[in-house]
């Protein structure tokens, strides 16, 4: 299959990867080969971006080229987010380092319950900041459980109490997800930062779980999570019937 | 079962094609036979990137590119033309309707399987082209499509781009149910860009500018944490989706 990429003013197709452009390259060559595009506008940027989300991981990409490449403007990163749109939002903006460098610095912190630290601050600054795009780069480290099982855990509770109506959907649904998890300690965080969300819609799956939870601490806790909110769902449909 | 569009659509052809879905917070399939059980035989390509929970599937299907790919929080299907070096225009998948039936009868054929997930929300995208000679035929051309909502100088401007979305109630028998139309319209300006890499000696082919009105579709369900949607009414609401989309490529920008 040839290579192919295309925005809304070039196409681009090669007849090889990309790979193996760079090994048989140097650095001059791909600098006089980029440079002059760039430098006039022309979308080439653009273009690069789409070869590199469709053909490679953004871990194995191209250091080389990409230093090349003009940095996103993070202050207008929040003025395209649509949220009627259901495109993938592409962007330069580095989150995976973001993501890291949160996880590092949470190694040298002792969590105390409801404290906020540094930690919860860089979290909260960053889904405040960017949205439901950093939190779609948080979701796999909770899948995968790639970092400490306390430290995803402390990100959950503060998760649940982010106040970002913006990206309340998304967070739900990343608790909602951790319900499920393999980690004892990923369902108690997951169970707190619903806790402090106090959505009901989160009580279908709360049921679904406290079916199957066999940590009788973690039942407990769940069940009285349920509890409130369906209280807090009686609360609301009360208010609904007293307003007809 | 496949069902027949009841709009006649006006020449725009077709370049992409999506179906994508949001999945129930539940959903845990992680490397499913989806492509393979839809087209019938094994894709050309398969991605796995577990520390990103990715899972993509790329192939051929009927000389063009079927995309599936599988994440976490999302799950997309992708159908669009295959770029052939030779072709210095716009490659496309054809005309609107025929695609766009095509389409339709791979989803329909995906969510009968046993293992499709259930969906908190679902979306269907598509990109359109027409052609047209220069900037002043396609602001001509986009000015009868917006009439009751823009006036467009067609001979003194430049770098058009009109987005909006039009909600509406759906007209399936799920309660409460709304959808977004979010559409966008411009005038492309494609250049097809050879480059021949060959050591010291890398040229590039520039192609001549072609135009076309492009106009990019994204009709989806509006998310409702409450909501969840298994196949059957997966296959009422994309069969909304598409014909709200049909409607809109024919009578243009509308309430």
């Amino acid at each position: 299959m040839i290579n192919t990429v295309s925005t809304n003013d070039y196409k681009l197709y090669t007849k090889e990867p990309w790979e193996e452009f760079q090994e048989e390259n140097d650095d001059d060559t791909l600098e006089q080969f980029v440079k002059p595009y760039i430098r006039r506008d022309l979308g080439f940027k653009e273009l690069l971006n789409e070869y590199f989300n469709y053909n490679a991981s953004l871990d194995n990409c191209y250091p080389k080229l990409f230093k090349y490449l003009p940095k996103e403007n993070e202050l207008t990163f929040y003025q395209i987010e649509l949220y009627s749109s259901t495109k993938v939002k592409s962007t330069n903006i580095d989150f995976n380092s973001l993501v890291l460098s949160i996880i590092e610095t949470a190694h040298d912190i002792e969590f105390e319950d409801g404290v906020a630290n540094e930690f919860s601050k860089k979290l909260n600054m960053y889904i405040k900041k960017y949205g439901n795009s950093f939190i779609n780069k948080l979701i796999p480290i909770f899948l995968n459980e790639t970092a400490n099982d306390e430290i995803l855990s402390e990100a959950l509770r503060w998760i649940g109490r982010i106040d970002s109506s913006d990206t309340h959907e998304k967070r739900l649904w990343l608790l909602e997800h951790c319900l499920f998890s393999s980690s004892p300690t990923l369902r108690d965080g997951a169970t707190l930062g619903l806790a402090s969300m106090n959505d009901p819609s989160a009580i279908t799956f709360l049921k679904e779980v406290i079916k199957k939870e066999t940590i009788k601490e973690l039942l407990l806790d769940m069940k009285d999570v349920l509890f409130d909110l369906v209280k807090e769902k009686d609360a609301i449909y009360s208010k609904k019937n007293q307003k007809k | 079962m496949a069902k027949k569009p009841d709009a006649t659509l006006n020449n725009w052809n077709v370049e992409l094609l999506r179906f994508t879905g949001f999945p129930s917070p539940d959903f845990q399939i992680k490397e499913p036979n989806w492509w393979y059980e839809i087209v019938g035989e094994q894709p050309e390509n398969r991605i796995v990137q577990p520390r990103k929970g990715l899972f993509q599937e790329v192939g051929l299907f009927d000389e063009s590119e079927l995309i599936l790919k599988v994440e976490p929080f999302r799950i997309d299907w992708v159908f669009k033309a295959n770029q052939k070096p030779e072709e210095q225009d716009m490659t496309t998948l054809g005309e609107f309707e025929n695609g766009a039936m095509q389409f339709n009868n791979l989803m329909t054929k995906w969510f009968g399987l046993k293992d499709f997930p259930k969906f908190q929300r679902i979306a269907f995208g598509a990109i359109l082209l027409h052609p047209v000679k220069d900037y002043h035929q396609g602001y001509t051309k986009l000015s009868v499509y917006l009439k009751s909502t823009v006036a467009i100088d067609t001979k003194n401007s430049s770098d058009f781009f009109y987005q909006i979305n039009r909600p509406r109630k759906s007209k399936t028998n799920i309660p409460n149910l709304r959808i977004n139309r979010l559409t966008k319209w411009s005038v492309k300006k494609a250049k097809l860009l050879g480059i021949i890499f060959n050591g010291e000696q890398n040229k590039t082919i520039s192609g001549e500018d072609s135009f076309a009105c492009r106009l990019e579709l994204d009709i989806n369900t509006i998310p409702d944490p409450d909501m969840f949607f298994k196949q059957k009414e997966c296959n009422e609401i994309f069969y909304e989706l598409v014909n709200l989309s049909f409607e809109i490529s024919k009578k243009g920008d509308i309430k």
